[in-house]
């Protein structure tokens, strides 16, 4: 299977979440109403914070990555902006796919790496256990963004 | 003796707390302004050369969320104000609501409370005042602390631990602490953990036994000489409470964990002489905490976050990113810009202006005019896609309902209407009327000028017949478009050059954009004359309604293609599209850009022919362009009053006058009348 149902989604943020505590890690799981996600912040040398959520998307099947890179009064980077920040990503795919949207459980706006591709990606770890897919898709997407993710994720 | 300096907050907020709060101002607080109770945060794994961040997110204005945050973040208790008007926060009282605030630290000091809970070292005060119109955010941090001692005296020069103790030591001291969640603690004798409380208690019983005792306070700066606030505020409080201590250990500690590993080495290690500050008589002290604001003046800060949250904006942003995405991934090298500065003049704002204004709103174009001297009647809405029933009961004028319904789908978009009647040829203008026709004429003229393509979407061949040849004269780019029960047509009109006549075609199958032909060219007579019942100039409400949407999107893409072409309106049209030969002059990003496109419903079939322009044309010929330049008003005043004068003009009578009846033959359309 390509996708991920919703169980299995809490599941691996769940097992990301509990790991990431084991090792100091700065994932936080949110809980809503409307579904639980995973979020990654940091602030980096120039003083912009990154901030990544991992969510559930109902309509792919699969999980999506947000993310904004915002001032540190709040204000948000603008595509732009961001383009600048990846210029030296260009030659890859995700520069077709970055596009803005709203947060599906905070409704704000969110640049998210589109998940028409995701299914592509996860064939080829189709046979592989749900977790080591999901970690698979995040070390993919997430690096084309600079999520960092430490090595000691892959290790059981 | 060297004194301790310390470095004061840098506020952060995450974008979530604005959203957050401007909800709550919307939803809960309203026009409440009393002080509410918030809480943020500091982390001591910083990395270096960071400012010392104080944090408030999306989590914030609930108690309950203090306890979801993670390890190496110390939650602080605080109170939002939150104003109504930006006078209120100009005037605001700010010595006052420091002092309230520190009151409360300086209680929690004092009665020992922050011995007990060392999470009431620090507390803060912030004052918002929220423009939700411009969604600029005006704000102002204050971090309370006491201007007493005057200085905290160090015995030695601030180390780092790693300078100061083993590595072993390191190690106890960070295997003590793994699981201590606290703000502050103390170290006994570096094999067991103990509270503030018990801390103090202890060194009042034994000053002496002072070494033994090494204070640990979570440090959120990473300044290897100068630690943070809630540092000072820890040594506030112990100088309070302590007596006759000589001497003081903290350990300002700060960690950093990279792949699972914990890296502690650039805690500071203080040594200070304590200086009791208990005889104060409980009255608290001058207090100092306001942000300083990006200039370092004591002032406030804003943050202006209309692009992330004024929806008309993120309606801009969102379909600007929409064509975007369809240039990046499939037509890269479309010219979307050139789009959004089209000035389109749309002639007519019936079933086919509606549909017309709504295609071009789909390629972004942002300027859109209507002209239409008709009101919304009962049958309108069902064809009408920009129109209501509650606009036909209202019976609004056409040109400006379909401008303002515009703008209700998509706010960006600059829409005009108005309310003109167009001069035709073959209807009368009486003495009386002549002075509104002339102003209605200079209007029209005016706004053809004003644009750069005009869509001839009326409803009869007369009233096509003035904007044809105004626009020929400007050289716009018009679109005319007409159809019948089951059947369209689509012509883009000959744009005459002011060169001369070029080189001649390199390619037998083309014709040059000045060359194409108008609407009129096919005509052996002056609209005008109703007594021939043509197919494509009968009021349009008896057409079949897919029509009248498929004639529409066409035109609209006929455009975005011509457009697209370097020549623009005067690109050129193959003269016979279905032939093999590729043309490259004559194509554009999206494709072919046919002179006429016909559609007949019945048989669901297109053809794409090509009409050269008539040099004995009724409106486009140089003959009438060149009549209507030199006379202007008095040219037209002749076309509308007297019957023939445009078949004498252009000499179409003496050619009728010479065609016998008889030897009329079927003219298929790419034979040319020479």
């Amino acid at each position: 299977m390509m996708t991920l149902t919703l169980e299995e989604f809490n599941q691996c943020i769940s097992d990301l979440y509990e790991q990431s505590q084991q090792i100091h890690d700065r994932w936080q799981l949110l809980k809503t109403s409307k579904g639980s996600y995973l979020v990654y912040s940091f602030v980096d040398q120039d003083h912009l914070k990154h901030e990544f959520h991992i969510v559930y998307s109902e309509s792919y099947a699969v999980p999506v990555l947000y993310f904004n890179i915002s001032h540190l009064d709040g204000s948000l980077l603008s595509l732009d902006d961001v383009w600048q920040l990846f210029t030296h990503k260009k030659t890859s795919k995700m520069y077709e796919t970055i596009t803005q949207q709203e947060h599906s459980i905070l409704h704000r706006p969110f640049f998210v790496l589109h998940p028409c591709h995701t299914e592509n990606v996860l064939k080829q770890v189709a046979d592989q256990p749900i977790k080591k897919k999901f970690l698979f898709w995040l070390s993919i997407y997430g690096q084309s963004v600079g999520l960092p993710l430490s090595v000691h994720y892959a290790i059981d | 003796m060297t004194t301790l300096k310390f470095v004061p907050y840098s506020s952060a907020f995450d974008t979530g707390f604005w959203h957050e709060l401007t909800r709550r101002k919307l939803d809960i607080y309203r026009l409440d302004s009393s002080d509410q109770a918030i809480f943020g945060y500091y982390s001591n794994d910083a990395n270096d050369n960071m400012p010392v961040l104080f944090n408030v997110d999306h989590q914030c204005f609930d108690e309950k969320n203090q306890n979801s945050y993670q390890q190496q973040q110390y939650s602080v208790n605080g109170t939002l104000k939150l104003v109504n008007t930006i006078e209120e926060f100009k005037a605001f009282d700010i010595d006052s609501a420091l002092k309230a605030e520190s009151t409360l630290l300086w209680n929690d000091f004092i009665h020992g409370r922050a011995l007990v809970d060392p999470q009431k070292l620090n507390r803060f005060y912030l004052l918002i005042f929220a423009d939700l119109k411009k969604y600029i955010y005006h704000y102002w941090f204050a971090f309370p602390t006491f201007l007493v001692p005057t200085s905290f005296n160090l015995l030695n020069q601030v180390q780092s631990i790693g300078e100061r103790f083993s590595a072993d030591e390191i190690t106890t001291i960070s295997n003590l602490l793994n699981s201590n969640q606290s703000h502050a603690c103390c170290l006994h004798r570096q094999q067991s953990v103990i509270s503030l409380k018990q801390a103090v208690q202890q060194l009042n019983d034994q000053p002496q036994s002072t070494a033994e005792y090494l204070f640990i306070i979570n440090d959120p700066s990473t300044d290897p000489v100068h630690p943070g606030w809630p540092v000072r505020n820890l040594l506030t409080l112990l100088y309070y409470h302590l007596q006759s201590v000589e001497e003081l250990n903290v350990i300002c500690w700060r960690e950093r964990f990279r792949d699972g590993q914990r890296y502690v080495k650039h805690s500071l290690y203080l040594q200070l002489k304590p200086e009791s500050i208990h005889n104060l008589n409980d009255a608290i002290p001058p207090t100092t905490g306001w942000e300083k604001n990006e200039r370092q003046r004591l002032g406030s800060r804003q943050v202006n976050l209309s692009t992330s949250m004024n929806p008309i904006h993120l309606a801009e942003t969102a379909v600007g990113l929409n064509l975007k995405l369809m240039k990046w991934r499939l037509a890269p090298e479309i010219d979307l810009e050139c789009l959004e500065q089209t000035r389109c003049l749309l002639l007519g704002a019936g079933t086919l202006g509606c549909n017309v204004a709504r295609c071009l709103m789909g390629w972004g174009v942002k300027h859109i005019t209507f002209v239409d001297n008709s009101r919304i009647s009962y049958s309108n809405p069902v064809r009408q896609t920009l129109f209501t029933f509650q606009d036909s009961c209202d019976n609004k004028p056409k040109a400006q309902a379909a401008a303002d319904a515009l703008k209700i789908i998509y706010p960006g978009i600059k829409s005009m209407g108005y309310d003109l009647t167009i001069p035709m040829p073959g209807h009368a203008v009486g003495d009386s009327t002549m002075e509104k026709v002339k102003d209605d004429v200079k209007l029209l003229q005016d706004l053809i000028r004003q644009h750069d393509v005009i869509f001839l979407l009326t409803d009869s061949r007369e009233s096509r017949w003035l904007p044809t040849v105004i626009a020929s004269a400007e050289q716009k780019i018009v679109m005319c478009c007409a159809v019948g029960f089951d059947s369209y047509v689509i012509i883009r009109h000959g744009v005459p050059t002011t060169e001369s006549n070029a080189s001649s075609t390199r390619y037998k199958n083309i014709l040059s954009g000045d060359k194409l032909g108008c609407y009129f060219c096919n005509d052996v007579v002056a609209p005008g004359d109703s007594s021939v019942d043509r197919t494509l100039d009968q009021q349009c409400t008896v057409t079949r309604p897919g029509i009248s949407m498929m004639a529409s999107a066409l035109s609209v893409e006929l455009l975005v293609s011509i457009l697209q072409h370097p020549l623009r309106g005067q690109c050129p049209a193959l003269i016979r599209a279905d032939l093999e030969e590729s043309v490259p002059e004559a194509v554009s990003c999206l494709g072919i850009v046919p002179h006429t496109i016909r559609g007949f419903l019945g048989r669901y079939s297109t053809v794409l022919p090509t009409g050269e322009a008539f040099s004995q044309c009724v409106a486009c010929s140089p003959i009438v362009r060149q009549a209507f330049q030199e006379n202007g008003f008095s040219f037209l005043m002749k076309v509308f009053n007297e019957l023939n004068y445009l078949e004498d003009l252009t000499g179409l009578r003496a050619m009728q006058l010479a065609t016998d009846i008889s030897e009329i033959i079927e003219l298929s359309d790419d034979e040319e009348i020479q």
